[in-house]
């Protein structure tokens, strides 16, 4: 995989006010390094306030990071120029399709929109490829005279991902992009994201709470929490042997309809999956607990993972953050 | 057979439009026994929600019941005079919503709106409800319940808000807790945390629920029988370990294949089901599924209503395409406890 877009130990901080005259450091992302191009798919994963987010927003640019590098093409991000030419490289599409779309402009309007700021094409050139985009994501050019309103979850979400791809980007970040959909209609942007990496031979940064929509689009995963990668590597070595037990327990607590399918039907069996769970809340970013920050919920924790912090090592091609890194799933 | 806690007949609601009534819900049919848990999964605009407010005639206006009928523990709380209604709410039958700020209010701390709910619907005096309400707040799971009575809802993270909006509907000891979308919102460690704790406590306490989701995931982890509703109609009911592994209606079967799993493949693609969901007032007689089914025959589905089809052991569902017919009134009786 050729590298198109990386992030290296990345941190990013926020002030956060503690009472009228005290303030304190949150640390969002801290200490990130993680690389795409290609046509990779890297799975970004993590509960609320793991940085996921933030981290996202650094990559594309729309958050200067505190620390860290960011690289864009073999070269450090460092100027506004660069930032800029990144920023064309590199899209995002957010979760949520109805505050993303100007609801008084036609989408013949929002998609044309970028291309004109670009500087790009005449207006004829413009519209055609305008045209080629709502077709790309299974929308008509008739649609192009109509408004966000008219339009379903499922088909404003397609009308992001084309103006996410107009300015035909190397790298697309998707942000909880399917998180408020119906399961059907969930089914059908996840295949034509399929559909269009194919089809482009683009990278794609998913992130997603999802453990399952994560398993299928993506080919490595990122576990994050609390700010800091906890686990890294490909997804099916990842998703059979979690080695993190934060991994371990996200996947144990995933409910999951084809285990049931699986064990089959008959009399009705006990088969009801029983849920994993991982106990306590993930403690304030603000708070950070010394040592190993899964320590205070992580059922295998040991004296040791109180009191110092883990380094990240290698096990079989998979980065994980942690002093006794299992394998057994 | 044991006598439902729970018995939905034929169930319609109603919404005014510019070309007259549209059902949200027509004639949908189920039942819950006591102690146990019935999933209602659909997605957005099955009537799932309305369905299970039109339980406690909570319907929001200008939606209204136009049909059918709802007996719980041996009353109809149709014909019940509203006074007589609201003794049943958050008494007898009570609700969990997706989103904890919703049943809470942020002016009052927990332990006052506790004890506001139960000293409303029980005779109990301000320290024995305080003493329930420190009890209830245990029971789901706060530790030190006594210090925490004074806590604000802003004061709580997500999951702990779920926790004592769960401890509210519990308090006056339910005997059928209605949760729509419970977990949704919430960080899958929490979910699982929260799930873990209706299913403890129902075992505990005894009550019946009804779960509504549109995560089969999460209905597969919680329920004992299913009922898969889509446009506004119930399609296909069973109990749910057996409608998960062996879905008889192409309806279901088409949304559980669209779901992914932790086993997923993109090598294998993910059967999506074409289209949307149909408007409501455009419905004809038909199987509502019938414009985006596969399967439909020509001439036969888009035009004439299924009937429900008894499948035995439990289970039914409503297809042309499932061989032997039963008469209409099998979709009741498929639906009650067998």
């Amino acid at each position: 995989m050729a590298e198109v877009l990386a992030v290296d130990g990345l941190v990013k901080e926020f002030e956060q006010r503690t009472g009228m005259f005290s303030r304190a450091k949150l640390h969002a992302v801290d200490g990130v390094s993680l690389s795409v191009g290609g046509d990779d798919c890297v799975g970004v994963v993590g509960e609320s306030g793991c940085g996921k987010s933030t981290l996202a927003r650094m990559m594309v640019g729309l958050e200067r990071p505190t620390r860290g590098a960011v690289r864009f093409e073999d070269a450090e991000v460092v100027s506004d120029a660069d930032w800029k030419r990144m920023r064309r490289s590199v899209q995002y599409v957010f979760q949520d399709p109805y505050g993303s779309l100007p609801p008084k402009m036609s989408i013949g309007a929002v998609l044309e929109d970028p291309l004109k700021i670009a500087g790009l094409g005449d207006g004829r050139s413009r519209r055609a490829r305008v045209a080629e985009a709502v077709e790309l994501v299974g929308l008509r050019a008739s649609d192009l005279d109509r408004y966000p309103s008219e339009f379903s979850g499922g088909q404003r979400q397609r009308i992001s991902v084309a103006r996410a791809l107009i300015q035909e980007p190397r790298v697309v970040i998707f942000d909880e992009v399917t998180s408020g959909l119906d399961v059907s209609i969930q089914a059908q942007v996840l295949n034509l994201l399929v559909e269009l990496q194919e089809r482009l031979g683009i990278a794609y940064v998913f992130i997603s709470h999802d453990l399952r929509v994560i398993r299928y689009l993506s080919r490595t995963v990122t576990v994050m929490y609390l700010g800091r990668i906890v686990e890294a590597g490909p997804v099916e070595t990842v998703f059979a042997a979690p080695r993190h037990p934060y991994t371990r327990g996200l996947l144990r607590s995933i409910p999951d309809h084809s285990r049931i399918a699986r064990a089959g039907g008959g009399a009705g069996a006990a088969v009801r999956q029983r849920l994993a769970r991982i106990a306590g809340e993930p403690p304030s970013p603000v708070e950070r607990p010394p040592g190993c920050p899964f320590a205070p919920r992580c059922p295998a924790a040991q004296a040791r993972c109180t009191a110092e912090e883990p380094e990240e090592q290698l096990v079989d091609g998979v980065r994980v953050r942690c002093h006794f890194p299992g394998a057994t799933a | 057979m044991s006598a439902p806690l729970l018995d939905v007949r034929n169930l319609r609601v109603e919404f005014p439009s510019a070309g007259g009534p549209v059902a949200v819900v027509d004639d949908v049919s189920f039942a819950v026994a006591p102690g146990e848990c019935l999933g209602i999964v659909g997605e957005s605009g099955s009537g799932k929600s309305i369905s299970s407010r039109a339980v406690l005639r909570l319907v929001p206006p200008p939606g209204r019941i136009a049909g059918g009928s709802v007996t719980f523990d041996g009353t109809d709380l149709l014909a019940l005079p509203e006074k007589r209604m609201r003794a049943v709410r958050g008494a007898q039958v009570s609700m969990v919503f997706q989103d904890p700020t919703a049943s809470l209010n942020p002016l009052f701390s927990i332990g006052r709106q506790l004890t506001d709910v139960i000293r409303t619907h029980t005779d109990l005096g301000r320290a024995a409800a305080r003493a329930r309400a420190i009890e209830v707040l245990d029971q789901v799971g706060f530790a030190d319940a006594r210090r925490r009575l004074g806590a604000y809802p802003f004061e709580l993270s997500g999951g702990l808000r779920q926790r004592v909006s769960i401890a509210l509907a519990l308090a006056c000891r339910p005997k059928l807790v209605i949760a729509d979308e419970p977990t949704t919102n919430l960080d899958v460690s929490i979910q699982a945390q929260i799930i873990d704790l209706l299913l403890e406590l129902k075992e505990q306490v005894g009550f019946a629920v009804v779960f509504i989701s549109h995560d089969l995931g999460v209905v597969a982890s919680v329920a004992d029988r299913v009922t898969i509703m889509y446009a506004g109609r119930a399609l296909e009911v069973g109990p749910a370990t057996e409608v998960l592994a062996d879905p008889r209606q192409p309806y279901t079967q088409r949304l559980l294949r669209s779901a992914p799993t932790l086993e997923s493949r993109r090598a294998d693609g993910l059967p999506s089901i074409p289209g949307s969901a149909p408007r409501l007032g455009a419905l004809g007689d038909g199987c509502p599924f019938a414009a985006r089914c596969d399967v439909a025959v020509d001439g036969l589905c888009a035009e004439t209503a299924p009937r429900w089809t008894d499948l035995g052991g439990g289970r039914a569902a409503s297809c042309h395409l499932l061989g032997e017919r039963v008469p209409a009134a099998a979709g009741g009786e498929g639906v009650t406890h067998g």
